[in-house]
């Protein structure tokens, strides 16, 4: 057995190392360290997937009940998997961009690390909302400090803003459902929940609604994902798009369709109707981008909005289709912000109008990002099929109107397209001409990411039988 | 019972420093070293008396249940500071070091306090030292800042002195113990003026104005005592009167004080993001602090006591940890936020200490200052002010700008290592920084008190 507490204490120890590493006299260089902490960490998980997980608790405040217990809830499983991997496979794209301040970055970097997995696996809700706030905080430096250099200021305080709004309204959900549970232990809350009066449910539901369409994001607050996305390094980008978004997905569950299911069948319509609209805003806004990374942004957000109308369809398989969608976008999108993270680096630019023709100076890159491309568009044998399948079955079991969505995958399959065109297949524009193929380590780092979504698409019976909705 | 405690070693620790300073003088010692380390040792001293044996009971001062947690924090800060203002480089008078250990002692009996006139000669104490700390360095600038201090001062305790007449008219007696009310009008209008009298101590809008004047004007450590150690004394002794003493827990006094929390809380917050100078935004957000703290004891219930008194634990570590962190930078002439990106090659040290000061004064875990506000939430929503929840969630919010506006302007990841060491007994200063930094991560384990 695997004891969950090693899954964040390698990294914060490797946090610790870094920082001490810095102060010495003789230092290795971080990356090492960084990568060795991400190598021990996966190999202690997929360990753990094999002989199993033990939890671990140890009581700090008795008087407000605040424990720092790690367990496994139902649906822990695949979030962790996206968790556990996706930073790791960032680090190389951060090993090349990081020039200044990288021993801060790292340290940064691997707290982020550390807890977003203990985000997915403390089930006392005060442990969990340490590590929330400890994720927001690493990332609002990772954007402000290691950014770009014109937009990061600014891009990292809008961040930090609608993010910490959203921690505040899931901080009063779970001060309430202390108040009237009398504990803060997730086991505990979900069977006392009945002791919770009924308005006082649909007050903790609005602040959990709140943090989710903050977090994944959904319409109305939806605009300081893609300005982060443009300023952070891709490092960032992958962590932000590949887990920190599905946190909002992941509290919508637990909270929302798990504990509070009576609550959010109440108000299943108009949850339904944000979903499909935000589906449909949002390839709109994607279609209208040049900038390839902000374009990958909004289509992230038709993602989640896809996520969050199979959450709001309410039965099994619309469920088990979102967390199944998170995790295969985790992995396409991750590979996505890497290999824009690539253009720029070789080219330049990120701009669609000043590429093209790229597919003769680049031709393992252009495999990549077809391959990459494809998945995203949902083509049967790729991860997104399985996943945008059971949600659309889902969604039409509750309500049929919502496949209006479908027209949402239209669009993103033209915007897609026309943007693989652009880069790839018209003619070389002069400035290109001295464009040179990517490397051998970024041929690795995508061929994991490939494999991963090959995995779970030709199988997706790990995914499935991975989780169950229970506490 | 062993016949001593913190107060009387306080006590007789100031009247042992004159007495001494008298020897040094008659026999021609020119170091004041010595008597200076001698005022370290009495703090240190008195702080491990109270820890020990914490306890004292004679007339007009009296412990209750939480006095011990509250004497031993506001010990243990005064302490630290004493250490940073001991490793100046500037030698300080033996004055100072009389003004101090008096200060603290004030504080202390504030806290013990169970009359009102041994309430107003305590805060008088506090109040008297201040004077003198304000114009430590004798500038003009401080003399002014002291000017300001004594005038309000006064006029604030000339209310209390008012007010506190005024209850006697309504009770018939100054004890906290006794009071049961005869007459309801002069009562009332008592309890009124007392709470202006006192929101002058603790800063609470629209009793404020002198703060950020005389935080400017002084010295660092001066600013730091100020508004962790006398800020406490101010907000404590509201406790002793409103909770523990008078029964006026009413509809409308409830009302009068969370009104005036919340104005306290909102006006700091808006003031702190317009300011430019690093000094005048941590005094705002100092007086924000006791917003706080005010709004959690305007519930005059024991679940919201509890809070403030956890609160004001918290937010007395966090001030007097970022003010002397920012006492290194000052010093160096960083007065200005734009300045704010030539403190990491200057001092690590300090500038951690600073940052992690600002996270927990913005509330973010995994530092008290977090848990402070949990409680202050919890209280809040046990008495159903859901509304007055969000409002402090948005004022949360707002303040996030001016907090990380700050930290922002550090440039962490643009240092050049050209590393300035500067001034005389860095390694000492550092580690009072580094022992308050650590304390806002223990101190968890007096949430439960």
């Amino acid at each position: 057995m695997v004891n969950l507490l090693s899954l964040v204490l390698v990294p914060a120890l490797g946090a610790v190392a870094v920082a001490i590493n810095s102060i010495l006299p003789r230092r290795i260089k971080p990356e090492y360290i960084a990568a060795s902490a991400f190598l021990i960490t996966s190999a202690l998980f997929f360990i753990g997937v094999i002989v199993g997980f033990s939890g671990f608790s140890i009581g700090i405040i008795n008087s407000i009940d605040f424990a720092f217990t790690l367990q496994l809830n139902g649906i822990s499983l695949p979030f962790l998997l996206l968790a556990v991997t996706l930073p790791a496979l960032g680090l190389w794209s951060a090993v090349k961009e990081i020039n200044s301040g990288k021993a801060l970055f790292y340290i940064f970097y691997l707290l982020s690390y550390a807890s977003l997995i203990g985000v997915f696996i403390s089930s006392n809700l005060i442990a969990f909302f340490i590590f929330w706030e400890i994720v927001l905080i690493s990332f609002f430096f990772i954007i402000t400090f290691w950014g770009e250099e014109e937009t990061r200021r600014k891009a990292g305080m809008k961040f930090l803003i609608f993010t910490q709004f959203g921690s505040l309204t899931l901080l009063g959900a779970f001060i309430l459902l202390f108040i009237y549970t009398g504990s803060f232990s997730l086991g505990t809350i979900s069977s006392m929940i009945s002791l919770v009066p009924s308005y006082i449910s649909y007050v903790i539901f609005a602040f959990v609604l709140i943090t989710a369409v903050i977090k994944m994001p959904m319409f109305p607050m939806h605009s300081w994902l893609p300005d982060a996305h443009v300023s952070a390094p891709t490092a960032g980008s992958v962590l932000l798009a590949g887990v920190l978004l599905k946190l909002g997905g992941y509290v919508l569950i637990l909270f929302g369709s798990i504990l509070l299911s009576s609550v959010m069948r109440s108000i299943q319509i108009p949850l339904m109707l944000l979903g499909v609209f935000t589906v449909i805003y949002s390839t709109l806004a994607a279609s209208s981008q040049t900038d390839f990374k902000k374009m990958i942004a909004y289509s992230s957000i038709f993602y989640m909005g896809l996520v969050f109308i199979g959450i709001a369809s309410l039965n099994q398989i619309g469920e088990s289709g979102s967390i199944f969608l998170m995790v295969s976008h985790g992995f396409i999108v991750g590979m996505l912000f890497v290999l824009a993270g690539i253009l720029k680096e070789k080219t330049g630019t990120r701009d669609l109008n000043r590429l093209g023709g790229l597919m003769s100076k680049m031709p393992l890159y252009s495999v990549f990002l077809v391959l990459a491309v494809i998945a995203t568009l949902g083509v049967p044998g790729l991860s997104n099929f399985v996943g945008e399948l059971l949600v659309f079955i889902g969604a039409y079991a509750a309500y049929p109107i919502t496949l209006v969505a479908l027209a949402g995958v239209l669009i993103a399959t033209n915007y897609y397209l026309s943007a693989l065109k652009r880069i790839l297949y018209t003619s070389l524009k002069k400035t290109m001409s001295g464009v040179k193929d990517i490397s051998y380590a970024d041929a690795v780092q995508l061929s994991i990411f490939s494999i991963f979504i090959i995995i779970i698409g030709v199988v997706p019976i790990v995914i499935t039988n991975s989780f169950s909705l229970t506490i | 019972m062993i016949p001593i405690n913190a107060e009387y070693v306080l006590f007789a620790g100031a009247l042992l420093i004159i007495l001494a300073d008298f020897l040094r003088i008659t026999l021609h010692i020119h170091d004041r070293k010595i008597i200076h380390y001698l005022t370290l040792t009495v703090l240190i001293v008195s702080f491990a008396a109270e820890v020990l044996l914490g306890n004292m009971n004679i007339a007009f001062f009296s412990s209750t249940q939480y006095s011990g947690f509250v004497n031993g924090f506001v010990l243990f800060i005064a302490s630290a500071i004493y250490v940073f203002l001991l490793a100046d480089t500037k030698d300080h008078s033996v004055f100072i070091d009389f003004l101090f250990l008096f200060a603290t002692l004030g504080a202390l009996l504030v806290v013990l306090s169970s009359n009102f006139i041994s309430l107003i000669l305590a805060i008088e104490m506090i109040s008297i030292a201040s004077y003198g700390l304000v114009f430590f360095h004798k500038t003009d600038r401080q003399m002014e800042g002291a000017m300001k201090y004594v005038s309000i001062s006064f006029l604030s305790i000339l209310i209390v002195i008012f007010g506190s007449s005024l209850i006697y008219g309504g009770t018939g007696s100054l004890a906290f113990s006794a009071t049961s009310v005869k007459n309801y009008l002069p009562f009332i209008a008592g309890i009124a003026l007392v709470l202006a009298g006192l929101a002058f101590k603790s800063t609470i809008v629209p009793f404020h104005m002198w703060a950020p004047d005389v935080y400017e004007t002084s010295d660092g450590t001066v600013t730091a005592f100020l508004s962790s150690v006398s800020k406490t004394a101010g907000l404590v002794a509201m406790i002793r009167v409103f909770f523990f003493a008078l029964p006026v827990s009413s509809n409308f006094v409830m009302v009068m004080f969370v009104s005036l929390a919340i104005a306290t809380i909102f006006f700091a917050s808006f003031m702190a993001v317009v300011q430019e100078k690093i000094k005048r935004i941590l005094a705002y957000s100092s007086i924000a602090q006791a917003g706080f703290a005010f709004v959690a004891i305007a519930l005059l219930d024991y679940v919201g006591v509890h809070a403030a008194i956890f609160y004001v634990f918290s937010f007395a570590v966090a001030d007097a940890l970022v003010f002397l962190a920012y006492k290194l930078f000052e010093d160096n002439n960083i007065i200005y936020k734009k300045d704010a990106k030539k403190m990491f090659p200057m001092s690590k040290v300090g500038t951690i200490g600073l940052f992690v000061g600002l996270l927990s004064l913005a509330g973010l875990p995994p530092t008290i200052g977090f848990f402070g506000k949990l409680l202050v939430f919890q209280a809040l929503l046990v008495h159903g002010y859901v509304y007055l929840v969000v409002a402090l969630f948005a004022i949360i919010l707002f303040s996030t700008f001016y907090y990380f506006g700050l930290i922002r302007e550090m440039e962490l990841s643009k240092v050049n290592n050209s590393l300035r060491r500067y001034g005389a007994n860095m390694h000492v200063k550092e580690g009072v920084i580094i022992v308050l930094t650590l304390a806002l991560f223990v101190g968890v384990v007096f949430v439960s008190l």
